[in-house]
């Protein structure tokens, strides 16, 4: 009887560490950047959502295309209903795996892994910043998109206003699953 | 020299009805965010349900569209230097709604479990359903 209410104890503890290793970023932030000599764009989204695994090393994140925030609203119509279609792909995700990730330290660490948008998979490789205060993380870090990479197409006549090369950039604060 | 005046004169007439345009448009839009009616008036509670039971059904029912949600705020929030407030919904499911920048209210003076209306545009779920350029309706206010 003793081992078994012993291995009930040892069971619930086991699940309750494993939920601590998991934390979560419901108010992410992803900004993207299209410099041109024609024009500048810049994009926010304030709400995208991000789930760290510190066990297996791992991080997912999920975004609604439509959530991005544009200057001009022409940009945004653009955005949503020429280039990402946001009707047919309404979200965007990521999936990667750190190269380390102590727990402890400030670091750098690498991120591969699998980003998805408009419907099209590719591996990335990221480079991101790590930092842990008391029990919350913090990740940031940028990368680049080829536009064409994701069978995005821009008419001939805004090809000058939209770079081949979009600059994209994250912030995570992450908490605790159970406290969030 | 008279006649560069009178060009100048016209340029001059041009930018200032242009801006004039601009100004009308602009206050248009934003009003229409602010004054329109909300076309979905629901509960947090209920939003969350709606989008946890079928998200495929609710993302066409609710999306882009503005909709007045009421219920429990569960916490508030300046992070990014957005305003934001959180509904309660279900307990897997939060509503979180990111207050439009002309929305002067003052986070303080809402307290957690205080009942709030929120209008705004409704732009999806993820884990938590997302309500942007939110304002607070001050008229369904209890």
């Amino acid at each position: 009887m003793n081992k078994l209410a012993l291995f009930f104890i040892l069971a619930l503890f086991k699940t309750g560490n494993l939920l601590s290793q998991q934390h979560i970023a419901r108010q992410g932030q992803v900004t993207f950047f299209s410099y041109t000599s024609v024009e500048n764009i810049e994009a926010k989204n304030n709400q995208v959502l991000s789930i760290l695994d510190v066990e297996k090393k791992e991080m997912a994140v999920s975004m609604l295309m439509r959530a991005f925030v544009f200057k001009k609203d022409l940009m945004r119509e653009h955005f949503n209903e020429s280039y990402i279609e946001s009707d047919l792909y309404p979200k965007a995700t990521f999936e990667g795996h750190f190269n380390n990730l102590e727990g402890s330290l400030n670091q750098t660490s690498l991120m591969k892994g699998k980003i998805t948008i408009h419907g099209i998979t590719k591996n990335i490789d990221i480079k991101t910043t790590i930092k842990k205060t008391g029990e919350s993380y913090a990740i940031s870090g940028e990368f680049n998109l080829t536009v064409k990479d994701f069978n995005i197409k821009i008419p001939p006549i805004l090809s000058s206003n939209i770079a081949k090369v979009v600059l994209v950039k994250f912030k995570f604060q992450y908490l605790g699953y159970e406290s969030n | 020299m008279i006649k560069n005046y009178s060009l100048l004169l016209k340029s001059l007439f041009f930018i200032v009805l242009s801006y004039f345009i601009y100004k009308s448009v602009h206050s248009y839009i934003f009003k229409s965010v602010k004054d329109s009616n909300a076309i979905f008036f629901v509960s947090s509670k209920d939003l969350a349900n709606q989008f946890n039971n079928n998200e495929e059904k609710s993302n066409s029912k609710y999306n882009n569209k503005i909709i007045t949600v009421h219920g429990k705020v569960k916490k508030t929030s300046l992070l990014n230097n957005r305003k934001t407030i959180i509904l309660n919904g279900t307990t897997k499911t939060s509503i979180i709604c990111d207050l439009d920048d002309h929305e002067l209210a003052n986070l303080n003076k809402f307290k957690k479990n205080q009942t709030l209306y929120i209008k705004g545009i409704c732009k999806g779920s993820l884990k938590d359903v997302i309500l942007l350029n939110c304002f607070i309706d001050t008229k369904k206010q209890p």
